[in-house]
């Protein structure tokens, strides 16, 4: 990852193929989202209840725990606790050790992209793929998913078509139903050779231990009944307390990431293979991960932990959809990225990704679960400027500016100076070039001069007209 | 590892003391701590035969073939016709409704070796419940019942009889609660497989079957 | 984004554009003067204090 994110945002917005990727999906995504909830009786309301049951959750996040554990623990499940993501990957690779597995079939997790372990698989000898069909070309291209559900969504069908013919020795197409067998096939084989299973969960329900995925392709119900060692990795705010929680934000997820009534496949695992099953998991382990989640829930921004990553906030945002994920420069892009991953990976190397913003709101508007992003941002940005190195020009110029807008005669005379300055700029009341620190507003745009009063002298004068 | 539950309970709890978790507004919490779901008052229950209209509006909307059949008799004729030539993958047939079990005789089953399942050109499967507001199956896994017949062939045929019909999700999940808790798996499937990862395109059949008919009996 | 909500206002064959952010006016207008379109640009009390008159 190189340079920050306004470098990155620089490169994106000049990648012409890259635009016509982003324009063609997330304008449709907004659409469906948008006839999607139409189709939800009482919308408003299941929005409303569904926060309301994420929020006290967190309220109580501990006892959930202890309770959605217990309740793992009876179903046959075997339970870990991850403090890091390198601690996670450690016990994964630990289980897949002992079980003796050799190849691991994946499916879609945001967790584990976050923890990276299909590196830690790799370096310990043990083979693992993806099985979404988004994350397969990922993998194959030795690229990196910009989307929370659509992975490649800043590749075209050519694009595809090419990685594909190189990396599985098959005749080049664009056709996407021929791409999709392509992947069918290959796939076929590592489901029914692998040994391990590994997905995140979509839900983890507290009353009854079970773990909800939602995929359209099949490839999580693959993963969870074809290997013999089946492992979850999830983080510990994925839960929800009841079936009938479950229930409203399966509808929820489904309409604001696709448009969908409900994703094609809703598996719910509770637990191993029972006695009398012809398939199944021998064994099933459900990693609970922390890596950073704790923190974020002690300070400002918690409220980004009743995220259910449906992207619907990239595809409104006019940020990603001028830039893509990539320029995010982690797992998770997007305004919920820029929350997120100043959280989990520390806001120092991240402190420019709350200002990858307009506050425009669209986020909190489309938002299945409310989630107010714009004040979290706000709230990042302070944090930003308080605790992490900002250059010196700007530290000086705020103080200084701090000074005289806090002493009314100063910033009056001050005002009046930096008007006449600009004034005599001016012509037809526009400026063309900007001086000092207003030139880069005139890179891209007019500034329009100052008025010849303030508004503060004009409202006097007509005060004092009106009352004499 | 209880020193890292115990770590991150610890954090976990002290977490919530600090954080700005906001509160959320009681009108909008559960009154009876979450098992009703949205909408309960205003509902009675909707008669039979509008459950299954409604269940096969949203099905055929998915792109699945459904078949309403007014006989026993009719149904086999109907399963005859669709899998004709096929080599077939079936739950177990004592589980098949409609005496349609002679039909699979000999068909491969959830417990014939993996590489003959995969092989299968259909999968013949009941349901454990039908959600007409979604067109879903629920398909609980058991005895009998292995979750490789309706995953593995490219094509599924289910076989529906008007008692599995259930209005919501939730409905189905509160009636059949006992069945979900002695098994390991449930999926509810809603239409074919299908992906739309590749700019957006739909592309069905990816994984699981790309063909999915839901024949429904008397 | 500038570029893409000026060629969409543009596209729009409005007349007047109306707001009630500065933030966003100022910034939008100076787009369209660097364009050099004429379209007029108000906030929405000059508006309502125009239709008042």
């Amino acid at each position: 990852m190189s340079g920050g994110f306004a470098q990155r945002a620089r490169e994106a917005l000049g990648n012409q193929q890259l635009h016509i990727a982003l324009d063609r999906t997330t304008a449709q995504l907004v659409v469906r989202r948008a006839a999607g909830l139409a189709s939800l009786e009482d919308a408003d309301r299941v929005r409303d209840r569904a926060r309301a049951s994420k929020m006290q959750l967190l309220h109580t996040l501990a006892d959930s725990l202890r309770a959605f554990e217990a309740r793992l623990v009876e179903n046959g499940a075997r339970v870990h606790w991850a403090e890091t993501a390198a601690d996670a990957n450690r016990i994964i690779v630990e289980i897949a050790t002992k079980a003796g597995v050799r190849r691991v079939a994946k499916s879609k997790s945001m967790a584990s992209e976050e923890t990276h372990v299909n590196g830690a698989f790799e370096r310990a000898g043990i083979g693992v793929v993806e099985t979404d069909l988004g994350e397969y070309i990922v993998q194959l291209a030795g690229d990196r998913p910009s989307h929370i559900i659509m992975p490649i969504v800043h590749m075209t069908r050519e694009q595809v078509g090419r990685v594909m013919a190189q990396r599985l020795a098959v005749p080049y197409s664009d056709d996407t139903q021929t791409l999709a067998r392509y992947a069918r096939a290959q796939l076929r084989e590592e489901f029914l050779q692998a040994d391990m299973g590994l997905t995140g969960a979509n839900f983890g329900v507290v009353e009854n231990g079970a773990i909800c995925l939602v995929t359209n392709e099949g490839n999580a119900r693959m993963v969870t009944t074809l290997p013999r060692v089946y492992v979850v990795l999830m983080g510990i705010e994925k839960l929800v307390p009841t079936m009938a929680d479950l229930d409203r934000f399966l509808k929820l997820l489904a309409r604001s990431a696709t448009g969908q009534k409900l994703t094609a496949y809703t598996t719910l695992v509770r637990g191993p293979r029972r006695s009398g099953d012809d398939s199944g998991p021998d064994q099933m382990h459900v990693v609970l991960l922390d890596n950073g989640r704790s923190k974020i829930l002690a300070g400002e921004t918690a409220e980004i932990l009743g995220c259910i990553r449906c992207g619907a906030c990239l595809n409104a945002c006019p940020v990603y959809r001028s830039v893509g994920g990539h320029a995010y420069g982690d797992v998770y892009p997007g305004p919920v990225g820029s929350i997120v991953t100043p959280g989990i990976r520390g806001l120092a190397p991240f402190a420019e990704l709350p200002s990858a913003s307009s506050l425009c709101g669209a986020c909190r508007e489309v938002c299945p679960v409310r989630l107010d992003i714009p004040r979290m941002l706000l709230a990042l940005r302070h944090e930003a400027v308080e605790h992490t190195r900002q250059p010196a020009a700007l530290r000086m110029g705020l103080k200084l500016f701090a000074r005289v807008a806090s002493r009314p005669r100063l910033y009056r005379a001050a005002t009046a100076v930096v008007r006449r300055v600009l004034r005599s700029r001016a012509r037809d009341g526009w400026i063309r070039r900007a001086p000092g620190m207003a030139s880069g507003w005139t890179r891209f745009r007019d500034l329009k001069a100052p008025a010849a009063e303030t508004f503060e002298t004009a409202w006097r004068r007509r005060a004092a007209g009106r009352t004499s | 590892m209880s020193g890292a539950r115990d770590a991150i309970l610890g954090r976990v709890e002290r977490a919530v003391r600090t954080g700005r978790i906001p509160s959320a507004p009681p009108h909008d919490r559960d009154e009876d701590g979450g098992t009703r779901a949205d909408g309960d008052a205003r509902r009675g229950a909707p008669d039979s035969a509008r459950l299954q209209e409604r269940f096969v509006l949203e099905a055929r909307a998915l792109g699945v073939e459904t078949y309403v059949e007014p006989t026993a008799a009719a149904v086999c004729d109907r399963l005859r016709t669709l899998i004709a030539g096929l080599r077939v993958l079936a739950w177990n047939p004592d589980g098949l409704p409609y005496d349609c079990g002679s039909i699979v005789d000999g068909a491969l089953l959830g417990s014939s070796p993996r590489a003959d399942q995969a092989r299968a050109e259909v999968g013949i499967t009941a349901c454990h419940g039908a959600i007409a507001e979604t067109g879903s199956l629920a398909l609980v896994a058991g005895p009998g019942c292995s979750p490789t017949v309706s995953l593995l062939p490219p094509f599924h045929v289910a076989l529906v009889r008007p008692e599995d019909l259930h209005e919501r999700f939730i409905d189905f999940v509160t009636a059949r609660a006992d069945a979900l808790a002695q098994s390991s798996n449930c999926t509810f499937v809603t239409g074919p497989s299908r992906t739309a990862d590749i700019e957006l395109s739909l592309t069905i059949g990816v994984h699981g079957p790309g063909r999915v008919a839901i024949v429904i009996g008397p | 984004m500038m570029d893409r909500k000026l060629t969409a206002i543009l596209a729009s064959g409005a007349e007047r554009l109306v707001s009630c952010d500065l933030g966003c006016l100022l910034h939008l207008e100076g787009g369209l003067r660097r364009r050099g379109a004429a379209i007029k640009v108000q906030h929405l009390a000059e508006l309502v204090d125009e239709a008042l008159e």
